[in-house]
């Protein structure tokens, strides 16, 4: 008897999940102003030309302090985040933050030693390291130029560390990783509390930026995806080392 | 043919969903819900969002499948 209810739920749940694919797969081949797969329409068709209005290239196009937020950064997304939502990241942060407590809390602090690995990849550490820490920092450097930003850097950061756990290698103390986390904490909130200070409302901008599309332009959103990226990255690395507690130096022969 | 490319993902991606839920191997479905993450980051490139694609690929394919082989192998020990 519980068999066949079972049975009558996995149809239902088929039924359902065809029912979603037939409505996702209208949306992507409807010509209308909305998600477009084909992707015929030129960018000047749609909404979000209001907001891709900026030329890069152009050396006039100067931003100028008191107008819109989303002027500052070439990248949209990243004007959008750091400008009106900083608040959403900044919490997503003390989430990660509180979940790595769990973490500590929850598993046993039993002393493990990191495992041996093959000695391919522990001589080859260094350089995976060194290529994955560009891709990250390269990622929050440049998050208001292009697609990125500090959020998935400081995971690109973070997995450079869980090769080196996996390798067997410790390349950062726990200690470390915890006053970084720290500082960067602390300096995202005390920016904040400065722009409320100086300009009225918290996380607000209020360093002036450059030309659109420079290294140094959208004012404080580098800086922030700078903290957010080394806060994040500090807090990943924690779990991986978590889960390696007492993790001495580990002689390979 | 961006739609027929996009298709056969999704179909991929249905039927890497439809086996994490299947199969009796756990890192077997960790190793398939990773390679859900994969596909869905690709189609978010399809959909000119490569700030989501980013996240979703380091996230969503890389630290989650990291982080439940490491408490896999934790709990079978």
């Amino acid at each position: 008897m519980k068999k066949d209810k079972t049975i009558l739920m996995n149809i239902l749940a088929i039924a359902f999940l065809a029912l979603l694919a037939y409505f996702i797969y209208t949306v992507t081949i409807s010509n209308d102003i909305g998600i477009n797969l084909m992707d015929d329409n030129v960018v000047a068709d749609r909404v979000a030309d209001r907001y891709l209005n900026k030329n890069v290239l152009d050396e006039n196009s100067i931003y100028e302090w008191g107008g819109k937020a989303e002027d500052s950064a070439a990248n949209i997304v990243t004007a959008v985040l750091a400008d009106y939502r900083l608040f959403d990241t900044a919490l997503e942060v003390i989430v990660l933050f509180v979940t790595v407590m769990g973490f500590g809390l929850v598993l046993p602090d039993e002393k493990r030693k990191i495992k041996e690995s093959t000695q391919l990849l522990y001589n080859w550490l260094p350089i995976l390291m060194t290529f994955m820490l560009l891709v990250g920092g390269y990622m929050f450097i440049n998050g208001h130029l292009s697609p990125g930003g500090g959020f998935p850097a400081g995971a690109i950061i973070s997995t450079a560390i869980l090769v080196g756990v996996l390798a067997g290698r410790q390349t950062v103390s726990s200690h470390t990783l915890k006053v970084i986390e720290a500082v960067a904490g602390i300096s995202i909130f005390s920016l904040a509390t400065m722009g409320f200070i100086l300009k009225g409302s918290f996380f607000v901008n209020f360093l002036e930026g450059g030309n659109i599309g420079d290294m140094f332009s959208a004012g404080l959103i580098p800086i922030f995806y700078t903290l957010i990226a080394f806060k994040v990255s500090a807090e990943l690395s924690g779990v991986y080392l978590e889960f390696y507690k007492g993790g001495e130096e580990h002689d390979h022969a | 043919m961006m739609i027929l490319l996009a298709s056969i993902l999704a179909v991929i991606m249905v039927a890497a969903a439809i086996w994490v839920l299947i199969t009796p191997n756990i890192l077997n479905a960790i190793i398939v819900f990773a390679v859900v993450s994969l596909v869905a980051s690709v189609l978010f490139i399809f959909m000119h969002a490569p700030d989501v694609a980013i996240t979703e690929a380091s996230i969503g394919a890389g630290i989650t499948s990291a982080l439940f082989i490491l408490a896999y192998k934790r709990i079978s020990e």
